[in-house]
């Protein structure tokens, strides 16, 4: 949707204060005078400032003020472009921890200013420089005295209650942020939870009880709950209560099917070596600026980009691998990668009203480079896709590839072919050239040293 | 033990709050209004009690100190 030249952010629409828009490169924040009051104390106050001094809130600066009150915007903002949009139901279980703490941070900082957020959904949230950030300026409102937190329900289902299913039932259960929008609903998630969390103060209130006293409210408006008084003291220990919860959480899985992967695999010191020497001469030729490392296990050859300052997308299936990934982010301070638990075979689906507000995996792209490295054959093999479909994907994604072919001999995929029927006739590195030559022009090829394996580094037919 | 006590407090008060007044309205926010009030409430009354008890015995740590030294100068 454009007006004026400006693309306005199709998911920002639900925020009568403002919105957010695009003009060229650079992203913008319409702030409406209806949120005047507001968006004034964020700056007297000093909380705009602490927020973005402690780098939990994104640098806004101010493009265009209108003094008057005749036109509907207040403030024009700019503030810089978050390099890829990830959401909650690709995050790892840490990314989501760290995401749920952030924003009870904000609000205890914000209660100290005399705000609070009248918003809590997961999607205030992005990744930039390795770690989460609150987007979203126009959360802010001043602190009503001893009202109780509006956005606490809100929470709970995008931060608690998700949070806790992966802890305590299944590390991929935020995939159902894809199908609730709003965040979990509290009784699926309190249905879900083993009975033992009645034991648990933080869950048995924010969660069971939570659910319960929504149901038996439902269809009530109360006069005398909602002229009840919550003081700050009491909303302060609620927000502590949360992080004190959260903090304890753990996920259990720790083996999963890929998590060991480069431990255990058919790639010997030396072949290992070569396979990155060969990484690195293809990325030095197709020279990108965003590199979408897909089935990056957990990030051991996205860095051969990332540590050049290029910003790297790495995702995989398996959220060990990508937690992986995470920690050694976190511990190492690295800026330019973002890891993402992604299925290539279901990916993210364009979501929201009018299939606009979260967007598909394929709407965020394409890339500069796409690395498809050990893939194929769990691509062909064990989801029978043709080439030709395999490169038809890469093609939309990306327009560089570096793709790594893995023979029939080689016994990764003497593993897949041991437990069904081999169909796959098909399957040859001459097929393999001959499809993806109908998408892509293959630039160069090298053998991997001491592996059957083959890396090819092509560049895509579309202009 | 202090998790167990909470945990029944938090069912008595949850009991405890149950609604005067119904009007035929939706407002899937009230419950959550609710609870916040149960939990504020005993969270709130814990942080005080524990304060409370954490200056009273700093103030009876004190008075035992001022006594002993008392005591010491006198000998």
């Amino acid at each position: 949707m454009t007006k004026n030249n400006r693309k306005i952010e199709p998911s920002s629409f639900r925020d009568p204060n403002g919105y957010v828009f695009y003009k060229g490169n650079d992203v913008f924040r319409q702030v409406n005078y209806s949120y005047k009051n507001n968006f004034d104390y964020l700056y007297k106050s000093g909380l705009y400032k602490a927020l973005v001094q402690k780098h939990y809130l994104i640098p806004h600066s101010r493009v265009y003020q209108d003094r008057s009150s005749h036109n509907k915007s207040y403030v024009i903002l700019k503030t810089k472009k978050i390099p890829f949009i990830s959401y909650p139901y690709e995050w790892t279980f840490d990314q989501l921890k760290d995401a749920a703490l952030l924003t009870l941070e904000i609000q205890e900082v914000a209660l100290q200013y005399g705000m609070s957020l009248k918003d809590a959904t997961s999607y205030n949230i992005q990744f930039l420089n390795g770690k989460p950030v609150f987007i979203d300026i126009l959360s802010f409102e001043i602190y009503k005295k001893d009202k109780p937190w509006i956005a606490y329900r809100q929470f709970c289902q995008h931060f608690f209650g998700p949070l806790l299913l992966m802890s305590w039932v299944d590390i991929n259960l935020n995939k159902f942020l894809r199908i609730y929008i709003d965040g979990i609903p509290l009784n699926l998630v309190s249905t879900m939870l083993p009975k033992k969390t009645y034991l648990q103060f933080s869950v048995l209130t924010h969660i069971h009880l939570h659910a319960l006293k929504q149901k038996q409210l439902a269809n009530r408006q109360n006069e005398y709950i909602n002229s009840s008084i919550l003081s700050k003291t009491a909303l302060t220990s609620i927000i502590d209560n949360l992080k004190t919860a959260i903090i304890n959480l753990h996920h259990n899985k720790n083996d999963t099917e890929w998590g060991d992967y480069y431990t255990f695999t058919n790639y010997s010191n030396k072949a290992f070596k070569n396979k990155e020497m060969i990484i690195n001469k293809y990325i030095e030729i197709s020279k990108p600026n965003l590199v979408w490392d897909i089935g990056a296990n957990s990030g051991l050859f996205s860095r051969i980009a990332s540590q050049k300052n290029i910003f790297t997308v790495a995702s995989d299936i398996d959220p060990i691998a990508v937690e992986r990934n995470y920690t050694q982010i976190k511990k190492m301070n690295e800026t330019n990668i973002l890891p993402l638990v992604i299925d290539l075979v279901n990916p993210s689906p364009a979501l929201g009203w009018s299939n606009t507000e979260r967007r598909s995996l394929i709407q965020r792209g394409p890339a500069d480079l796409v690395m498809a490295l050990a893939l194929i054959h769990h691509l062909s093999i064990s989801n029978n896709l043709p080439f030709e479909k395999v490169a038809d994907f890469c093609q939309k994604i990306g327009k560089y590839l570096i793709i790594e072919f893995i023979p029939k001999n080689d016994s990764q995929v003497q593993k897949l072919l041991k437990t069904r029927e081999d169909i796959f006739d098909n399957y040859s590195q001459l097929n393999f050239e001959k499809s993806f030559s109908k998408k892509f022009k293959i630039i160069t090829k090298d053998s991997i040293h001491g592996s059957s394996r083959i890396c090819y580094l092509m560049k895509s037919l579309k202009k | 033990m202090c998790s167990m006590i909470k945990i029944v407090l938090a069912v008595i008060f949850y009991l405890a709050v149950i609604p005067k007044n119904a009007y035929g309205y939706l407002d899937p926010g009230t419950g959550s209004y609710a609870i916040q009030i149960i939990i504020g409430f005993l969270l709130g009354g814990l942080y005080v009690g524990r304060k409370a008890i954490g200056q009273a015995m700093s103030y009876f740590t004190k008075m035992f100190s001022r006594h002993n030294d008392d005591d010491e100068k006198q000998s």
